[in-house]
């Protein structure tokens, strides 16, 4: 995966535990500077080792550490220089999760190597939205749930979000709002 | 070939489009376009909102429309253009426009992805500059980081080095003591054959010793570069788009230098790491942005606090100033700015202007911090300037003329200086067996009671004393023409800077036959 994703985790780990446990993180897992450059893309067994250690640091399971830090995600790019590409997709729910294709689109030209998920809105109302998600990776659907409601809380919404049981497809998730 | 669209789909290709009557009055109006200009509604005149330069735009559409020429839109209100074409339809135009942003920028907020159709390639074009300024601010960011650690590094190995000196330093001491007293036992006239081997085993054992600490004393001067002669204009003024880079996009860097052709002998990366820490400094005092001021001044000795400070009263002193106009510290942060580890940042090392102040000392000088809150900080690192071709430290030489003629003959006097008691009577006792006529004294007080009561040919000092320094002493001692010669010695080798041309220094442990051959030499 791309550096970002290490750097919102190392800003994650230092907000919450403090700089201790990062620098017990990159010691443990032999890494430094060179392994936190957000626009290179990383083996992916490396982000995933370090998602492990970040769990055992929270004392969390995985998949709750991922739903964690799909909410900070939304957090860490809603600030800084990227802020301004995530407004830029889109200023309410329903129209950020349409554009997300395109953006991704974008940011493949810029890193190649990129492996980009892709959501598309495959029905919405007042209530509730429903969103198809693809990856070739599996197992992130956690983060997916994280980053989801991490979103309706950046567009100042309640509500809750769920994964629907599609076995025969790709994963779909509903967001009920309140 | 009659391709038919929707307005939905119009607004998803076009979402600037329009449509207009043949008199260019507005039929409607796309999405996009009403996000991002306010004004134009079906039923008003195009050109109300829009600049044409042309006398007649009925008859200038007319052509666009017939031969699919390129048409652009500015708005009147703002710096908006719609770039595209007019296409004829029944009883009027379709205006199949797209927005070209004019700022080429999404940092202000008002442009979305929606405002732009499905293929516009300018949605590319400006996720692609918004991706280049994230990643200049992150490399930015990085470059600080990067300095940080770097300076955390020198730091931790400063602390190794010194604790390595110090422990060199106590280790000597009492190899020193080991060495004198074993010396005198080999001296004595009569002693029994075993005591005199195992005498012999002590003194090699310690000169062993001697080789450790020798290494314990490599290790703490090991340093990065060695000071140098610099130009500091100069300098500051080659590294000026690195200090740029590490202030970020939101501070603008000056340069106000007022010391062309000025010199100071320092650590050329120790002077640039310092420089480095102010402006990181400066950039986090200012998360909004500001002003980032690095300035020169040459002061007088005289009139410089620092240089009096010091004692020195000649020569010139250059200061080196690094202002923000952020935040600034009360006066109960200043009093604790340079202590190691204290930081006013959540994250922060506190290692920063501890490690500026520990630079400007070692080289010389000082660091002091100037600020009100909410009205910036100016930090300052006073540093003694020099005579660029000799690298002498007009400040501190003595004319060779005022230096005193040394004394000659036995009965050479010595004011013998030092805090470990078997120590002093081992090498008094010593000294006084080879003819010379020493003086006791256990400290600096001590020692300049002794000054004041009389004149010696000799003073022969520790370094470390435990209440003071000798080199205080020394000081005192020539200044006042109280001695003909200082010999210091210590286990630790002072800073050059701290000591007079014409003194000798010799190292501990002692080496009696070399420390007798010096006091004779000259005397």
């Amino acid at each position: 995966m791309y550096g970002l994703i290490h750097r919102a985790m190392r800003e994650m780990v230092i907000d919450t535990l403090g700089d201790p446990a990062w620098l017990a993180i990159e010691k443990e897992q032999d890494i430094g500077p060179g392994e936190m450059i957000g626009q290179s893309v990383y083996d992916d067994a490396l982000t995933m080792r370090l998602l492990a250690a970040v769990s055992a640091r929270f004392d969390k399971p995985m998949d709750q550490t991922m739903r964690v830090f799909g909410h900070y995600w939304v957090r860490f790019v809603s600030k800084g220089a990227y802020a301004a590409i995530l407004n830029f997709t889109g200023n309410e729910l329903a129209t950020l999760l349409r554009n997300l294709d395109r953006m991704h689109q974008t940011v493949r030209v810029t890193m190649p190597d990129a492996v980009v998920p892709s959501f598309s809105v495959i029905s919405e109302s007042a209530q509730e939205l429903c969103v198809e998600y693809r990856s070739q990776r599996s197992g992130l659907e956690p983060m997916v749930v994280g980053l989801l409601e991490g979103l309706v809380g950046h567009f100042g919404l309640a509500g809750t979000v769920e994964q629907l049981i599609h076995p025969e497809g790709p994963a779909r998730f509903r967001i009920n709002l309140a | 070939m009659t391709i038919a669209l929707e307005p939905a789909h119009m607004n998803r290709l076009f979402p600037s489009h329009m449509v207009v009557d043949l008199h260019l009055t507005l039929l409607r109006v796309g999405d996009g376009l009403c996000s991002a200009i306010d004004g134009p509604r079906v039923g008003e005149y195009l050109l109300d909102y829009f600049h044409w330069s042309g006398a007649d735009p009925v008859a200038d559409f007319a052509r666009i429309a017939a031969s699919g020429e390129f048409l652009r839109l500015a708005c009147k209100q703002d710096r908006a253009l719609l770039d595209g074409t007019a296409v004829p339809i029944a009883n009027g135009y379709l205006l199949a426009v797209s927005q070209i942003p004019a700022m080429f920028s999404i940092e202000d907020g008002t442009l979305q992805m929606s405002d732009f159709g499905l293929a516009d390639s300018i949605v590319a074009g400006l996720l692609l500059v918004a991706m280049q300024r994230a990643l200049l601010d992150e490399s930015s960011q990085m470059a600080a980081e990067l300095a940080a650690e770097r300076e955390k590094n020198v730091y931790v190995i400063n602390r190794g080095r010194r604790f390595a000196g110090y422990t060199a330093h106590d280790f000597n001491n009492l190899l020193s003591i080991i060495k004198l007293n074993a010396t005198r036992i080999e001296q004595a006239a009569q002693i029994p054959d075993d005591v005199r081997r195992r005498n012999g085993i002590i003194l090699e054992t310690a000169e062993r010793g001697s080789e450790i600490a020798r290494s314990l004393m490599t290790l703490s001067n090991q340093k990065h570069d060695s000071p140098q002669i610099i130009a500091v204009d100069a300098l500051l003024a080659e590294q000026r788009s690195y200090f740029e880079h590490i202030a970020g996009r939101k501070a603008d860097v000056m340069l106000d230098l007022h010391a062309p052709g000025v010199t100071v002998k320092a650590s050329t990366s120790g002077l640039i790491n310092s420089v480095i820490n102010l402006v990181i400094n400066a950039r986090q005092a200012m998360p909004d942005g500001g002003m980032i001021a690095i300035g020169t001044t040459l002061e007088p000795a005289a009139f410089n606090p620092v240089a009096a400070a010091f004692g020195r009263t000649v020569g010139n002193w250059i200061v080196i100033t690094v202002s923000d106009t952020g935040y600034g510290m009360t006066e109960q942060v200043i009093r604790h700015a340079f202590e190691p580890f204290f930081s006013t940042k959540p994250h922060g090392s506190g290692m920063g202007l501890a490690s500026v102040r520990e630079f400007a000392r070692e080289m010389g000088g000082d660091a002091c911090a100037l600020s009100n809150p909410g009205a910036g900080a100016t930090i300052r690192i006073h540093l003694p300037a020099i005579d660029a071709a000799t690298g002498a430290d007009a400040a501190s030489a003595l004319p060779a003329g005022d230096k005193p003629a040394p004394a000659r003959g036995t009965g050479i006097s010595v004011l013998l200086v030092e805090d470990e008691p078997y120590a002093l009577e081992a090498l008094s006792e010593m000294l006084e067996s080879m003819g010379f006529v020493p003086t006791c004294a256990t400290s600096v007080e001590e020692g300049r009671a002794h000054l004041e009561s009389r004149h010696f040919d000799i003073l022969l000092t520790d370094v470390k004393l435990h209440e003071a320094s000798g080199i205080d002493l020394a000081s005192l001692a020539w200044r006042d023409r109280l001695v003909d010669r200082v010999i210091l010695m210590s286990g630790y080798v002072p800073d050059e800077d701290t000591l007079d041309s014409a003194w000798q220094f010799v190292r501990k442990p002692l080496d009696v036959e070399s420390l007798v051959h010096m006091m004779r030499a000259n005397t």
